[in-house]
């Protein structure tokens, strides 16, 4: 079992900074994921974890020890890589037996471990297969097989549900969720799927430009982000943003003003904010009312999209573009929703650097 | 006009346009097959006329008008070469040779350069500059080189042995190798040996065990390069041996040294010349098809 810290890592390709001084540390046990935009060096970093690729600078430590210059084996890590890299000229249970026939184990303890795995995987049936014959979804079992049968202390996941169809990738994420309970193994987990980090992750590392942007549970992340990028690159529909300005400040509230004129008080620190000075809101899709609130902005809606119990309303306010979830079912008419509802407390409120003035939902605020 | 002529009108018209197409159609889709036959013909027609002449009396050999098709048959020439005669050895000994020489020179070709494809393509070892050197080493004619390695073979005692021509040519194809596997190297993917590592193999065994492997098609296309180059190699084998130690490149110019042409005797020794490198290429081909339906990724 292990707990990894990583002290002031960086990395760069050439002339290049992709991994810009991170600092993390993760506990036995817990299920870290990593997200973040398209080369943003998620798979870079965890590349320097496993150790295929080497660290510029800082430390990478598992349990007390340094592992800087470990190779990825003596680091006693697993990794599932998003191409799965089953080796194709083996059979299923040769891919499976690899790693064990690297430490020189006997043939039948081979054997019975492979079985053993390839039983929980639930592709005892496809061990003489070679990977060409194989689906999607079987390969990636294969590839997690190929992890899971040496007892790892740490697992590494690459996008490993990427190559898959929606339904698959649902059945493979519980599956990946079954077996880290069962192995009760530290994971770290790549996506891009939002879903799939909120389910999954016991805590979210943001990434953006090599550098953290925010790490908590997911919840966390979705209530409180610390950024306008946080804020929206959790969520979806995305949240949006409002230009506002800021009309009165007082002690521990601010009144501020929106385009149409609309005005309303933020309980938020207030120190470093002036009159007129320029802020953003952001509003959740879902803290939208068509009625209520405690105060409403003007609303031309352009589309609505039904998903049965809820439709999102496509539209603008005061040229700025606003997605709105609905949670009543039945088509909408473009009078009903020319206004919306907001909840003054539900909102987050952004400087003009795009951090987060007040946290919109934290239990001792709202 | 009535409304049903313009019908039976439009009808016709419809027939006549459609055969038209099917006509045309069967047109475009045949006239590649046109072409490339009459390529093949024309590439061809030589190889058939070696086997018509190696099948040949002597006399019908110059006949004028010639005869296209075959008539009046022997085996008169094929029995010549096998056999040999007071002034020809048999062609045995020199297919011998030359097969010695071909596979020997080609494995360790295929082994080096295959290893040093690997360093240059995975770990860019020597940038640019390092692989380039290894391709330049083959800008030269081998006929520009032989002054100096014929003296350097005469301090070494190689000259006429199959020693020195199996070193000589593997040192002139491992840049032939090296070039063409770099290629398979840099498109195979790094992921396997990565997973590899991590699964506990060193670098080393993820070479032997995995790259290899997901290499065999190049090394067949290599194969087949370096086997059929040194088979049909003349200059170095004919300077630098050629006595005790002929290939079947010298033995084939020596039947014209007799007393007479021997053109049919020619044809024949030809013929066997080429079976051997047909045999190969066909052999490896199988690899070739086998090798490209591996689907281990995605
Ligand atoms: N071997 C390499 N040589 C040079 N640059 C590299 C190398 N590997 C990655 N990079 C660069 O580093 C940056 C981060 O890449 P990385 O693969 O870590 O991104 P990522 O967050 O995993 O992106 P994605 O979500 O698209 O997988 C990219 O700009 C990429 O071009
Ligand atoms: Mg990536």
């Amino acid at each position: 079992m292990s707990v990894l810290t990583l002290k002031n890592i960086a990395k760069s390709f050439g002339a290049t900074e992709v991994i810009k001084g991170i600092d993390l540390r993760i506990d036995e046990g817990e299920f870290v994921v990593f997200v973040g935009p398209s080369g943003c060096g998620k798979s870079t970093l965890l590349r320097l974890i496993s150790g295929l690729e080497q660290a510029d600078a800082g430390e990478i430590i598992l349990d007390s020890e340094i592992v800087n210059d470990h190779t990825p084996f003596e680091r006693g890590i697993a990794m599932v890589f998003q191409s799965y890299a089953l080796y194709p000229h083996m059979t299923v249970a040769e891919n499976m037996g690899f790693p064990l026939k690297m430490v020189k184990e006997k043939p039948h303890a081979i054997a019975e471990k492979v079985n053993a795995a390839a039983k929980t995987l639930q592709i005892d049936q496809l061990l003489d297969r070679r990977p060409d014959q194989l689906s999607g979804g079987q390969k990636q079992r294969v590839a997690m097989g190929r992890t899971i049968v040496r007892d790892p202390t740490l697992f590494l996941f690459d996008e490993p549900l990427s190559n898959l169809d929606a339904d698959l990738r649902i059945e493979m994420r519980v599956e990946i969720e079954k077996l880290h309970k069962r192995l009760k193994a530290t994971m770290i987990y790549v996506t891009h799927d939002q879903v799939e980090a909120m389910t999954l992750a016991d805590r979210i590392v943001v990434l953006r430009d090599g550098v953290i942007e925010q790490i908590g549970a997911p919840l966390d992340l979705y209530d409180n982000p610390v950024n306008k990028f946080v804020a929206s690159f959790l969520g979806s529909p995305k949240i949006n943003f409002l230009s506002a300005r800021v009309v009165d400040v007082g002690e521990g509230a601010a009144t501020l003003s929106l385009r149409n004129g609309a005005r309303f008080v933020v309980p938020m620190p207030t120190g470093d904010v002036k009159k007129d000075d320029a802020l953003t809101i952001g509003v959740r899709p879902e803290d939208f009312a068509i009625s209520g609130g405690d105060f409403s902005i003007p609303f031309d809606l352009e589309l609505q999209e039904q998903l049965g119990p809820v439709s999102y309303l496509h539209g603008s306010s005061n040229g700025e573009k606003i997605v709105a979830e609905h949670r009543v079912r039945g088509k909408i008419l473009k009078e009903t929703a020319s206004t919306l509802g907001v909840n003054s407390a539900r909102i987050h409120v952004f400087d003009t650097s795009g951090r987060s003035v007040r946290h919109g939902r934290k239990g001792q605020e709202t | 006009m009535t409304s049903q002529k313009i019908k039976k009108n439009r009808s016709r018209r419809i027939v006549r346009s459609s055969r038209w197409r099917r006509l045309k159609n069967r047109f475009v889709s045949s006239w590649p097959w046109v072409v490339i036959s009459g390529f093949l013909i024309f590439a061809l027609f030589p190889v058939y006329w070696i086997v018509l002449v190696a099948f040949r009396p002597r006399g019908d050999i110059f006949q004028y008008p010639a005869a296209l098709l075959p008539t009046n048959l022997t085996l008169d020439n094929i029995r010549f070469v096998w056999f040999g005669s007071p002034t020809n050895e048999p062609v045995i000994g020199f297919l011998g040779n030359s097969l010695l020489i071909s596979v020997v020179a080609s494995v360790i070709a295929l082994s080096f350069g295959v290893c040093c494809a690997y360093a240059l393509g995975r770990f860019r070892i020597g940038g640019s500059f390092l692989s380039m050197w290894i391709l330049s080493q083959r800008f030269l004619p081998p006929i520009a080189l032989v002054v100096p390695l014929f003296l350097m073979f005469r301090q070494l005692g190689l000259l006429d042995t199959h020693l020195g021509l199996i070193l000589i040519y593997s040192v002139f194809t491992i840049p032939i190798v090296v070039w063409l596997m770099m290629g398979y190297v840099q498109s195979a993917p790094r992921e396997l040996e990565e997973a590899a590592y991590v699964d506990g193999a060193g670098y080393w065994t993820a070479f032997v065990r995995i790259a290899l492997p997901v290499l065999k098609p190049g090394l067949s296309v290599a194969a087949v390069f370096t086997f059929i180059f040194i088979w049909n190699e003349y200059v170095l084998a004919f300077q630098l041996a050629g006595n005790k130690v002929a290939t079947i490149t010298v033995y084939l110019p020596r039947l014209r040294s007799a007393i007479a042409e021997l053109y049919g005797e020619i044809a024949a020794a030809s013929l066997l010349s080429v079976l051997p490198a047909i045999v190969f290429a066909g052999v490896m081909q199988r690899f070739l098809v086998r090798g490209l339906a591996f689907g281990g990724l995605k």
